[in-house]
């Protein structure tokens, strides 16, 4: 079986049998998981939106070699301890606080017991192809572990890079792993860039003890000739709080998937995001919420920007299982289409087996409002300028519920950024 | 708790409580051999006399269907169905031509009656609805056909309109739902044994509500009723919708099509409650209701208005939607589905803009209960080309008790800027605080939840016509016994 | 010295003829005001003033200093001098009040070749003008009229009209949704930026407004015309009477 991989992007990563016993039946799981079931059509119902006929075209090789990795201008100002992952290797790691113990995935010969115990049984390989050859494929990656009760301040900047290669499709399988044990809190800030044209398949799993907090905090800046596809795959216990915020505005194709499963009472889980696209970018959402335990609440706002050609999808599903009594979920997707030929496909869906719930969702789809605009440029604002105040206070609304203010700040410069770059007029970073 | 409990218990008594239309009308039966081939399907067309051309789409229909795979993505499960099982033909064995009411057989009659559709009653009652009444699968009489041939109204059996007006059958008869649309259709488009035909001619406004008593008798027939109606320039009609069914421990299935045509100006109001025998507790028995309705709003200005009150059925899959072709053509949905026990319905709409400032409007109401689930699936889509289309849905879900299931599942798809799309669902259940309230103010409890689902409901029961709402507040109160409304 | 010059103006919404040939002169530092019954104009009037979309003009022109105000954008008048407090004043998500403030400063600083205004100074300036009208600082900082009441949403309108300085003010309904002490406060802004250089048309359907801010003309508009001026003495007269007579006169 090992050697008979017949998927073009397993034969990227690693030897199937490499490493230690726990990892090598790990990974035989998913390649056999992966070959079964192949790269998804648009008739498997959660692609149906995003065909990866580009990518099945491919004839991907391993990504080579490494390149210094720095930080994108927007997050220049803030403070964090940084890891690099460049083409999937470890190639910097800053000195983290204590309590924080890390471990690159890189040749996990003598991983720690919780590596073992914990990687995989997160993210799953069964339902998910991608997921199943990240697993099956990941030559590196980082683990971190967020001892109990430390308070990490300083947040983790996790810059991720691929490199591509001329007249070849590079693809990584980055891989990540943090665990917040019991009362522990940290922030994660994740910054997806790279250059030429690759596959960024990454995968990431987060582990939220009782009573711990995470911020985890997502920037996808890929290069315009990127494929990004992504799982964050979430356990939540009992009293903890996920606070998690993706922003989208690079790749040519990218998808960045979402799960959590909120297993114990009193989880606040708040899910915020923003999509930013133009040119022919296509922009793939998709968030799953397992309400599997009572009094858990759940917030999600997802803003979209699309111009040009650009194809937004948002599938936002908050399942309540029939133990999650009290459960307060609310799902909101916004889409502003800016160009006649922009497209946006959005599924927000419930499924509820709870009766004593408070669940609620929507979506809206259109352009700006004419009052609105109206109401700026009878103050003698432009209608340029208008507009693109207007845009930028949109997508801000979503970036408002980032908790930690310097993250906060970073990614409006990054949202600004993109604004500046792609919307006539738009305000200059920070001008909200 | 205890009024929590209390409403549970009320709402089984009510949905789930023995079926009141579940009876068997002993007929003699005219039926084809069991079984599906093109021999059954030749000896429906030549049953009906059929012409050639009629004879040749239902085989093309077949031979598409063979190659079909039954849809699996909705949200109900059931065992297969054999389609080989099923009879495909069931007329009950009548005079063959009748001039009134008084040659149709009383023992029919009867049953109407009991059904609670006074047939003679209302052909006394001076024309306030016309009945076009099926009986499994023929029509066996249609009342005020005379009154409303004054009009130039059509309202007939398809099987006539077939042998009447055949160019008007010809030009609309897949029209809307081709064929081969999906596997339910296309079957129907097979093997369909009767239904109605409505064609209302230019200017005119149909002067009575129209209205059809779906009737499912006879063991193991499928019901393959087919309806068209075609509203022309500036008409107006009102179509009513009534079903049901015997009660039997098998599974029966009916799988329907109705197709709608609105040209410019026109305006079609197609209203339905669904009451078809739902199974027993434990699920079995029931009518798997797979139909495909749809509506094409071709005229500029036309409309086309979906009401449903859905309280019946073991599974029931149908999304009656509008294609909204015409520049500033409305669409609507309303809908109202409860399912109890082990009921399984997945209902909702499409919304097609294809013209300019086309709007639609979806209010989806489902209440679940006891272990069912209740699932509304919709899309609305807004082409290119459909300039300044508006749509706004809402979706809010019920429920009682803590083993149903309640699913919201709305796609939304948009490539015009200009278009406004919004969705919003919610989930809840009644609150102690509303029946608190409607009890310190001397309601019972039956009173009380029969008030609170009566107004979570409202929306849509005021679509309904008035012939209709009472019979279907008296379905979803509570409390049955003219306590609401 | 005239400021604004409308005559023969007619305008539409939807195919509908709205406005039919109004001819109305006011002279700068004049305050106008012009009553009418509901559904006579006097919004469309108001909205075709500031050059919203949609309100198209069929007939007869606009003239402010003698500019053409016609020709001109919705922003281009703004910046000309043009303001609409509005009736309903819309809300901004995401947009905050000091941010609009400085957006809309300094497209007028643009128009006339003036570098940005000093932030630190711009925001004193506006806190002092805020505190006059009740405008909190922490309303600055939320998003326009977002979670305002109507109170507040009225009074944010007239902060703006004293930051912004214009030379024309349209008050649009301005005391609609206001209890006593907001017009009070209201009425106060409005007439401490009267100068002699600023006119101001107050558009309103009740007399009471007029008791607050004294008008020097008053204009009765009715089925898209003004059917009579006076002075004061007006407004009292359609206190008493109501607008029965203009209704039924054009009628």
């Amino acid at each position: 079986m090992a050697d008979q991989a017949t998927l073009p992007l397993l034969t990227t990563g690693a030897s199937i049998d490499a490493g230690p016993e726990w990892l090598a039946t790990l990974r035989r799981t998913a390649v056999e998981h992966a070959e079964r079931a192949g790269l998804p059509g648009v008739r498997t119902e959660a692609w149906k939106f995003t065909n990866l006929n580009a990518i099945k075209a491919l004839e991907p090789v391993a990504a080579q070699g490494t390149v210094e990795i720095v930080r994108p201008a927007s997050f220049a100002g803030m403070d964090a301890a940084e890891l690099h992952l460049s083409n999937g290797t470890l190639t910097r790691a800053d000195a983290l606080p204590d309590g924080v113990e890390m471990v690159s995935l890189a040749g996990p010969d003598e991983a720690p017991g919780w590596v073992a115990d914990t990687l995989g049984r997160i993210a799953d390989t069964d339902q998910h192809p991608f997921t199943a050859i990240n697993t099956g494929a990941f030559l590196g990656g980082v683990a971190l572990r967020i001892a109990r009760g430390v308070a990490v301040e300083r947040p983790i900047l996790l810059l991720v890079d691929t490199h591509g290669v001329e007249g070849a499709a590079v693809a990584a399988h980055p891989r990540v792993l943090v665990v917040v044990e019991d009362g522990a809190s940290a922030d994660l800030v994740e910054v997806h860039t790279g250059s030429g044209a690759y596959v960024n398949n990454a995968v990431t799993e987060l582990v939220i003890g009782k009573d711990a907090r995470l911020g985890h905090y997502k920037l996808q800046a890929e290069s315009g000739e990127a494929f990004h596809i992504a799982m964050t795959a979430a356990h939540c216990a009992e009293s903890s709080t996920y606070d998690n915020f993706a922003l989208s505005t690079g790749g040519r194709l990218s998808r960045n998937e979402i799960r959590a499963t909120l297993d114990g009472r009193h989880i606040e889980y708040r899910i915020n995001g923003g999509y930013l696209a133009c040119g022919d970018q296509h922009m793939d959402t998709a968030t799953f919420i397992d309400h599997a335990k009572p009094d858990c609440a759940s917030h999600e706002l997802y803003k979209g920007v699309l111009a040009d050609r650009a194809h937004g999808v948002f599938q936002g599903k908050i399942l309540v299982r029939p133990d999650a009594q009290k459960t307060d979920g609310y799902q909101m997707n916004r889409a502003l289409l800016l160009s006649r030929d922009a497209e946006i496909n959005s599924k927000p869906e419930l499924e509820i087996y709870a009766d004593d719930v408070k669940c609620s969702h929507g979506a809206t789809v259109g352009e700006l409002e004419d009052d609105q605009l109206f109401y700026l440029m009878a103050r003698g604002i432009s209608k340029e300028r208008a507009r693109a105040i207007l845009v930028a206070a949109y997508v801000d609304e979503a970036i408002d519920h980032i908790q930690r203010e310097p993250i906060r700040d970073a990614f409006r410069a990054a949202a600004a950024d993109w604004m500046q770059r792609h919307i006539a007029g738009a305000p200059a970073e920070g001008g909200l | 708790m205890a009024a929590t409990a209390d409403t549970v218990r009320q709402v089984e008594e009510v949905t789930g409580r023995a079926y009141k239309h579940g009876f068997v009308t002993d007929i003699d039966m005219d039926m084809a051999p069991k079984g599906l081939d093109e021999t059954t399907i030749r000896f429906i067309s030549a049953k009906k006399e059929e012409p050639e051309w009629l004879l040749e789409w239902r085989l093309k229909a077949f031979q598409q269907w063979q190659q079909m795979k039954e849809p699996d993505w909705a949200k109900v499960g059931y065992p297969p169905i054999d389609y080989q099982d099923l009879y495909y033909y069931a007329a009950p064995k009548q005079k063959p031509k009748l001039n009134s009411l008084d040659e149709v057989d009383p023992e029919l009659l009867a049953t109407y009656e009991k059904l609670g559709i006074p047939l003679k009653e209302q052909e006394i009652l001076a024309g306030v609805v016309a009945v076009d009444a099926v009986f499994d699968s023929v029509s066996v009489a249609t009342t005020y056909k005379k009154e409303l041939e004054k009009h130039g109204v059509i309202f007939c059996s398809i099987s006539e309109a077939v042998r009447d007006y055949p160019d008007l059958v010809k030009r609309y008869l897949g029209s809307v739902v081709p064929a081969a649309d999906n596997f339910f259709a296309c079957l129907n488009s097979a093997v369909f044994t009767d239904g109605s035909f409505v064609y209302i001619p230019k200017g005119v406004r149909c002067p009575m509500e129209l209205s059809t008593y779906f009737r499912i008798n006879a063991e193991n027939t499928g019901q393959f009723e087919r309806t068209l109606i075609v509203a022309d320039e500036a008409s107006y009609v009102s179509y009513l919708e009534g079903c049901t069914a015997p009660q039997r421990d098998e599974n029966q299935l009916h799988a329907a099509v109705v197709e709608l045509v609105a040209l410019d100006d026109a305006e079609i109001k197609y209203s339905t409650v669904q009451n078809w025998y739902p199974g027993d507790e434990d699920g079995k028995g029931g009518i798997y209701n797979f139909v495909t309705k749809r509506g094409a709003c071709r005229g500029k200005r036309s409309k086309i208005s979906w009401t449903q009150v859905e309280t019946g059925s073991a599974i029931t899959w149908k999304y009656p939607s509008c294609i909204l072709q015409g520049d500033d053509s409305v669409g609507e949905f309303y809908s109202v589905a409860i399912t109890n026990n082990a009921q399984q319905a997945d209902t909702g709409t499409k919304m097609i803009h294809l013209g300019k400032n086309t709007r639609s409007t979806i209010i989806s109401k489902g209440i679940s209960a006891g272990r069912a689930d209740n699932t509304y699936r919709g899309l609305v889509r807004v082409g290119k080309r459909a300039e300044g289309a508006r749509n706004f849905t809402q979706c809010d879900s019920l429920l009682i008790g803590d083993k149903c299931g309640a699913h919201t599942v709305p796609y939304i798809e948009s490539k015009n800027p200009s278009a406004r799309i919004e969705h919003e669902a919610t989930t809840s259940k009644i609150s102690e605080d509303q029946l608190f309230y409607c009890m310190s103010r001397g309601l019972s409890t039956e009173d009380a939840v029969g008030l609170i689902v009566n107004g979570f409901c409202k929306e849509v029961m005021k679509e309904l016509p008035m012939e209709f709402a009472v019979e279907a507040q008296k379905l979803i109160g509570i409390s049955l016994e003219g306590s609401v409304g | 010295m005239t400021l604004l010059e409308i005559e023969n103006l007619h305008a539409e919404v939807d195919g509908k003829p709205i406005l039919k040939g109004i001819d109305l002169t006011i002279e700068a530092g004049q305050v106008h005001a012009i009553m009418g019954p509901n559904g006579s104009g006097k919004s469309t009037l108001s909205y075709v003033l500031a050059g919203r979309e949609g309100y198209e003009v069929t007939e007869g022109s606009i003239r402010l200093n003698g500019q053409d105000l016609l020709e001109m954008e919705a922003d281009e008048r703004a910046v000309a001098g043009v303001f609409l407090a509005m009736q309903y004043p819309v809300e901004l998500p995401g947009v905050t009040g000091m941010t609009f403030l400085r957006e809309a400063v300094n497209a007028r600083r643009k128009a006339v070749g003036e570098d940005e205004i000093d932030a630190m100074g711009f925001l004193k300036m506006v806190r002092a003008k805020a505190k006059t009208l009740g405008v909190t600082d922490e309303m600055l900082k939320r998003a326009v009229n977002v979670g305002f009441s109507g109170g507040e949403k009225k009074r944010n309108e007239i902060l703006q009209m004293a930051v912004l300085e214009p030379i024309f003010c349209v008050l649009d309904e301005t005391d609609s949704g206001l209890d006593i002490d907001a017009l009070k406060i209201v009425s106060e802004g409005v007439n401490a930026l009267r100068t002699p250089e600023r006119s101001m048309l107050v558009i309103t359907h009740y007399q009471r407004l007029l008791n607050h801010i004294e008008p020097d003309v008053i204009h009765v508009l009715a089925h898209g015309r003004i059917q009579k001026t006076g002075g004061k003495e007006l407004a009292l007269e359609l206190e008493q009477n109501g607008y029965a007579d203009y209704v039924e006169a054009a009628a």
